[in-house]
């Protein structure tokens, strides 16, 4: 979801850089040492993204990024996040080893 | 919706009895998610100093504020910030702080509506993954992301208020989805990624 909140809100809305944070492959894995830096990075790159969207002025303003309108964005974002916490949630599960709501 | 009233009931009496500990008004704009409850998520990283303590005198049930207050006092626990706080985490952090001493404050920052299981869960101090993670050894460090459940937004009649306020919350159900991991569940694979070894067919 950091590279989602880069793609569609930070860099798509905001403009500037864009990155790919985890390089080609967004399926590398993690480390249980960079929980952290990985969390501390998410929720930065969630300030950027409310930033963006703060710039701008409606929801059909184009982003400087991709150049998609605002509220367009925001309704991907929210797939994004639906599908996500989705899996989130079963994997979440598999990690305990019982089904913890 | 008698139980659903009854639960904001109770919700606002905790909210009440809150504040009144803080002395602290909640935030308002937050009714639309329910009662505000004086007792926001806060990004730390907890440091717990003797976890087995913890582990035998698990807090009482009386408020998740209450549950923080006597675990920190009996565990010594403390709190810091990630290593490089964003301003949103400072921001969220002055809300609402465990501090080194076990006391706390609240800038009032709303709880948004607790429910039973999220709320004990939120109360629980035992290691995330409610087992021990190691040996009685000082300083494991838990994240604590607001894992409070909220309500989901009301329509507000503005459309883009109710779209930002839903990626807000869908944001925040994301962020609960760590609760109860600790930092190696968290980054262990629940199946071997396809091409790892006992997976590719061919490397047989």
């Amino acid at each position: 979801m950091t590279q989602m909140e880069h793609a569609y809100l930070s860099w798509g809305l905001g403009g500037g850089q864009r990155h790919k944070l985890y390089g080609d492959d967004d399926f590398a894995g993690g480390a249980p040492e960079t929980i952290e830096a990985d969390l501390s990075q998410y929720l930065t790159e969630v300030q950027r993204a409310d930033a963006a969207v703060a710039a701008l002025p409606s929801l059909t303003s184009p982003g400087r990024g991709h150049g998609r309108p605002l509220g367009f964005t925001l309704l991907t974002m929210l797939d994004e996040y639906a599908l996500h916490s989705g899996q989130a949630h079963m994997l979440r599960f598999a990690a305990l080893g019982q089904i913890v709501r | 919706m008698a139980k659903q009233a009854a639960s904001y009931a109770r919700a606002a009496d905790l909210a009440a009895q809150t504040q009144r500990e803080l002395g602290q008004r909640s935030r308002g704009s937050l009714h639309h998610r329910g009662p505000s409850m004086a007792l926001g998520g806060t990004l730390v990283v907890q440091e717990i100093a003797d976890w087995q303590q913890v582990r035998r005198q698990p807090p009482k049930r009386t408020s998740p504020l209450t549950c923080r207050r006597l675990a920190a006092s009996r565990s010594g626990l403390r709190t810091a910030a990630l290593t490089q706080p964003s301003d949103r985490l400072r921001a969220r952090a002055s809300r609402r702080e465990v501090g080194a001493t076990g006391e706390v404050s609240d800038g009032g920052l709303g709880m948004r509506g607790v429910r039973g299981r999220s709320k004990r869960a939120a109360c629980s101090l035992r290691t995330p993954s409610g087992r021990q993670t190691g040996s009685a050894g000082p300083l494991i460090r838990i994240l604590t992301v607001d894992f409070f459940r909220w309500h989901e937004p009301a329509p507000s009649g503005d459309e883009r208020t109710d779209l930002t306020a839903w990626l807000e919350y869908q944001r925040h159900e994301f962020q609960r989805k760590l609760r109860d991991l600790d930092a190696e569940q968290l980054a262990r694979w629940a199946v071997p990624p396809v091409g790892s070894r006992c997976w590719d067919l061919s490397a047989t």
